[in-house]
């Protein structure tokens, strides 16, 4: 059975996670403040972290760039919607993963499925054809087929696909996506990307008013979902 | 504490404490509900969609309470945004609050609006949010959105004849205070913050439109791509852009 770490300092908040991992069979240690979180971290073995990121008596932020420096387990951090420069900081600082509070169970889950998948993946060889809902991405003949049916892409729209479908349910930032694609010391600007986004959603969407799998984290950046 | 005015600061200080407190006990009460949700009968489960839905819009309303004080204190940063992407993000987003209502999207694929991605999502989610709340399930919203000189202009809109354009007017232009009013007097506080304009009026045949005009910024962005034109993928017989 696997562990989730959950930093919270809102105890209701707290007792509401335990009794929702629980009951998906999850075992659950709880810590409220982020000097005990450190100490679990390493005690407990947790498989995912979930973090709030208003703690009392250190910044969240700090907590995970400290984690960070010995820890790979995935971080899930627990946000507000209007927080959007915290949620990409956060993410830059290495979070794998964010939460919007007022969030459903559904969605606590979906998030943690996807952060262990991620994490079990890294131990395997990476596989050169990725495959992601309807998507079959050949990174090898640089071929891309919906439902089996070639589609046309830009180079730049290519790489976009690749890279949220390495990431597959992933959360990725612009500046995360922006680098990998352009390179490090690339002067594009998220407007750029956000362009291509646009014209690689009009061709891999049925409705791309209505995206089903590439969808917009308004502020923070771009997802592939993959369920 | 002996004390008659709140400085604007103050104020603001207040607000974002209240918000996080309220927060958290919005967030258990969504948890708490979509955790009983799972093991329920039919009958009850339609109570804590209620439940969660409501929560839902209370968290909106905190949101616009923020947004409110914020845009009074200082202009977002704005970005270029393709209108497309902002309003895929709003209908993903009030799935729930559309009960399946269509909503037909006339916009130009290249159409790109100068605001703040959070900001620009909060302004089309409270339009079409008055539009829902106020007209039968299944009564269809039109969005229409283009260039004009210096901006943008994007329309919402529903005919449905229950809805009555010089309420709304009224409640974009006054201090509201009432929830729903509240999110339009937000929306108006948000598009005056880019020295743009909201305003509501009747449609032909009734129903209510809300107009709205939003200037740039800045220039237009130049959006070249020196390395990016040629094609990868296989064959001309491949789907090519629906």
């Amino acid at each position: 059975m696997e562990t989730v770490l959950v930093v919270e300092d809102e105890s209701a908040m707290r007792r509401f996670l335990h009794d929702a991992l629980t009951t998906a069979g999850f075992t659950v240690v709880e810590a409220h403040t982020a000097a005990l979180a450190e100490q679990l971290a390493n005690e407990a073995r947790p498989a995912a972290i979930l973090l709030d990121l208003g703690l009392p008596d250190s910044d969240g932020i700090s907590l995970l760039r400290r984690l960070r420096a010995w820890c790979a387990v995935p971080v899930i951090v627990l946000s507000a919607r209007h927080r959007e420069d915290d949620k990409v900081m956060a993410l830059d600082a290495g979070a794998d993963d964010y939460l919007t509070k007022p969030f459903s169970t559904g969605e606590l889950l979906a998030r943690i499925r996807v952060a262990l998948r991620h994490s079990h993946k890294l131990t395997f060889a990476s596989n050169p054809v990725l495959t992601v809902g309807p998507f079959r991405i050949d990174q090898t003949r640089h071929e891309v087929t919906i439902d089996g049916t070639l589609i046309h892409l830009t180079p730049i729209e290519f790489k976009l696909l690749a890279l949220l479908a390495r990431h597959a349910g992933k959360v990725l930032t612009h500046r995360q996506l922006l680098q990998e694609v352009w390179g490090p010391l690339n002067n594009h600007q998220t407007h750029h990307l956000r362009v291509h986004m646009a014209a690689l959603r009009r061709k891999i969407e049925q409705d791309s008013r209505w995206p089903r799998w590439l969808t917009t984290e308004a502020g923070v950046g771009y997802r592939l979902r993959d369920e | 504490m002996n004390r008659t005015s709140w400085s604007i600061e103050e104020l603001r200080t207040l607000l974002s404490t209240v918000s996080h407190d309220l927060r958290t006990p919005l967030s258990v009460i969504t948890g708490r509900a979509s955790v009983l949700r799972e093991t329920v009968r039919e009958e009850q489960r339609r109570d804590l969609d209620t439940i969660i839905h409501e929560a839902q819009r209370l968290s909106r309303t905190l949101e616009n309470l923020l947004a409110i004080t914020e845009a009074y204190r200082e202009t977002a940063p704005r970005e270029w945004i393709p209108v497309e992407e902002l309003v895929g993000g709003v209908l993903a987003r009030l799935e729930s609050s559309l009960e399946g209502r269509p909503v037909n999207v006339a916009v130009p694929d290249d159409l790109l609006a100068h605001i703040h991605p959070v900001r620009g999502e909060l302004l089309l989610a409270n339009l079409l949010d008055h539009l829902a709340t106020h007209t039968p399930a299944g009564a269809p919203i039109d969005l229409t959105a283009q260039r004009d000189d210096g901006g943008i202009s994007i329309e919402v809109a529903s005919h449905s004849t229950e809805l009555r354009a010089a309420e709304a007017q009224q409640q974009v232009t006054q201090r509201a205070t009432r929830a729903d009013a509240f999110a339009l007097a937000a929306c108006q506080t948000i598009i005056s913050s880019y020295s743009g304009s909201i305003e509501a009026s009747e449609g032909n045949g009734g129903g209510t439109v809300f107009h709205i005009r939003l200037p740039d910024g800045e220039a237009l962005p130049d959006l070249a791509e020196p390395a990016g034109a040629e094609l990868v993928g296989a064959e001309p017989s491949g789907k090519e852009a629906e």
